[in-house]
Formats: C-alpha cells, structure tokens, sequence
C-alpha cells in the first residue's frame, strides 16, 4: 500500500493529543539508528527521520489508526533512505576511495582493519540498493531487531506472510551479492 | 501422513515468531522429516550468512574524506563561538572592581616640582576633570554600533541592555540581559569617548 493510498483511509484523529511525541519519542532513535546502518552517515540519517516525522505532522489527520501512522512512517524514512543509498553512491565511492588511499599512505595502526571494514559496509549498501525497496526494508527493519508484527505494519503486509518475504528477500540479497563479490565477506 | 510446513513458516520458526503451538508443532515435525529439517537448516544457514553481512553495517561510521559538511555544523559553530564569549565574560573583571577612567592624566605630572610625597591615591578622576579648564569641547565622536550578536538560540523577548568594559575597561560593549540573569546577545561599540 503506498503512503497515497494511506491518505485516503476515512479521517479520525486521534483521541490523545499527545500522540505525536509519545509517537516521535518511541520510534525516532531507531528510525535513525536504521537509517544511519543504512547510508553510513548518521547526521543525513537524522535529516531524513525527522523529515518523515515532519510530513506526518503535516498530514496526520488523514490517517485512520495508529498503525498507519507507524508503517507509514517507517515506509517514507527507508524510501528515503535507500533513495539517498542510491544517490549518495558515486560520491562515497570517491570519497572512500580518498579515504582508502590516505589510511594506506598514513600506515597507522588498524588502517588495514578500517579499509576492510569500510569495503564490506560498501558492498552491502549496494546490493541492498539493487534489491527491490521493500527486500531491502525487510532486511533492514530484521537486522535491526524489529518484530515480525512491527514489520508486518511498517510495510502494510499481514504478520503471518513476513516469514515468507523474509526468506525471498534473503534469498535475493544473496544471490545478488554472490553474483557482484563472490563469497567473499 | 505428514504434512510439511512452507519455507516462510520454517524461517518464521528460526526466528521464533511462530504461535506457540505452532513452534512447537513445527519442532515435533522436524523431528520426523527429513526434508523440512534440510529445508530448515538450509534457511538457517542462509539467514545466518546475510545477517553476517549486514551486522558490517552496524560498525560505528567513520567521517568520511571530503564528505560535504553538514549544515547543523554552522549551528554548532555559532554555539561554541557564544559559550567562548560568555566564558571571556565570565572571567573577565566586573565592572565595579576596576571602573572605567576616562579623565584626563593628572596634573601632577605637569608641575614636577610637586612634592613626590604626596600620595597619587588622593588625585580622583573625577574631580580633576570638573577643575579643567574648560576649552571647547571636542566633538564627541558617535559610537559606532554594531548589530547583536546571539549567544544562545533562544530568541530575546525582553531584557535590558547593559554596558560594560571589555579587556580591563578598554573595549566597550553592550550585552542584553535577560530576566534570568543570562546574557543573551553582545555587541561591540567602538569609537565611544565618554560611557553613559
């Protein structure tokens, strides 16, 4: 269900006012925590949650349950996320080249561990932002500790089906990751 | 008859996100069928294998080499930039300890036959200027004011301006302090020949 869909649900605000806080305190930390894994840069994490929350609070009362407020919050901040994957990937990958270049010529210690790490990150940015958005988010959402349930209603699916889009979506991050590096790690 | 369980239901059960019934159910089949127990081990090998992978996104991020600098960082500057002020304002001398003098040198060093005992504590400022002779007065220069610089974010609601003596008396400026005691914006005023 896209967030235009969302918008149509018939209009009910919400019975507590508070609702909006209690909401941004409960899931704005890790809406960030998953952006910042997602595009390595934390600060950018923080621009696009809180966008997302911002845009919530333009179009609130457009939502029916709490539960759309949520899923569509989570679906806006890693669509975001995985648009800024995409775009921030010819700069970092200069950027990490540079950086690559100056940990070899600075010889400090755990230079080399700093590049390896760097590489790795880099090469699951891109797979996941080759996959389909919603395998990404799926993985994203997983790795991040989020329960079935809480997935189910970030992405507007039923819980009981998530199993099965968690198994395709690993299968196809693996198979794409296999088919750009190999087995290395 | 067996009746086999579907991969999202194995990969739900590694998880433990199954119904409690069903977990254990599906734990009871695996048990007795071979080929879900391969089906499930090789599901839980896979997740295993992409969860490795995306625990490299967990490493703290590094700063990146020639990343575009944040636009917060100019917020963050302004700040420092304030809270170094308000220290220099802070460990500066008050006002009252050492006043600002902007009367003319004393007489004394005119008529050098004075007696050098005489002690300097008894030659105020203040009346050696009125004993002047009055000559026309030089036009006094207008203080050239400078905008408010913020030392918080918070905007200025009401507060009260308050002139005081920058670097021992000799640099003028004004702060706006608020109701709260806090100094919350300072300019500098140059080119003052007399303070109010």
């Amino acid at each position: 269900m896209q967030p235009e869909e969302l918008a149509l649900s018939p209009v009910r605000a919400f019975a507590n006012p508070g609702w909006f806080e209690a909401l941004f305190r409960a899931h704005y930390p890790r809406l960030v925590g998953l952006l910042a894994h997602l595009i390595g840069d934390r600060a950018q994490a923080e621009e696009i949650a809180a966008d997302a929350f911002s845009k919530l609070a333009r179009r609130s009362a457009l939502f029916a349950t709490r539960g759309d407020v949520t899923a569509w919050v989570y679906r806006v901040a890693t669509n975001a996320g995985l648009d800024a994957l995409r775009a921030n990937s010819r700069r970092r990958r200069k950027e990490e080249a540079a950086g690559a270049e100056r940990l070899r010529t600075a010889a400090e210690p755990g230079a080399l561990e700093e590049i390896i790490s760097r590489e790795r990150a880099a090469r699951v940015r891109a797979v996941l932002g080759s996959l389909k958005p919603r395998d990404a988010q799926l993985l994203l959402l997983r790795s991040g500790g989020m329960a079935y349930r809480d997935i189910a209603q970030a992405l507007g699916v039923q819980a009981s089906s998530v199993g099965t889009l968690l198994a395709r979506a690993e299968r196809e991050f693996e198979r794409q990751y296999r088919v750009r590096y190999g087995d290395d790690l | 008859m067996i009746e086999c369980w579907q991969a999202g239901e194995l990969r739900a059960y590694l998880d433990r996100e199954l119904p409690a019934a069903d977990m254990a159910r599906l734990r009871a089949h695996l048990q007795v069928c071979g080929a879900c127990a391969e089906l499930s081990a090789h599901l839980e090998q896979r997740a295993g294998w992409v969860a490795s992978r995306m625990d490299t996104l967990s490493a703290p991020a590094t700063v990146l080499v020639g990343a575009r600098p944040h636009p917060k960082w100019g917020v963050r500057a302004t700040i420092a930039l304030a809270a170094a002020l308000v220290l220099v304002l802070v460990l500066l001398p008050r006002r009252a300890e050492k006043p600002v003098v902007f009367a003319t040198p004393p007489r004394a060093a005119a008529s050098p036959s004075a007696p050098a005992a005489q002690p300097p504590a008894a030659v105020r400022p203040a009346v050696i200027r009125r004993i002047l002779p009055r000559k026309k007065p030089a036009p006094r220069a207008k203080p050239q004011l400078e905008y408010f610089l913020a030392l918080d974010d918070e905007p200025v609601e009401t507060g009260m301006v308050v002139r005081v003596g920058l670097d021992n008396g000799r640099v003028p400026a004004d702060l706006i302090v608020g109701a709260d005691g806090r100094a919350h914006a300072i300019r500098l005023v140059s080119s003052v020949t007399g303070g109010k």
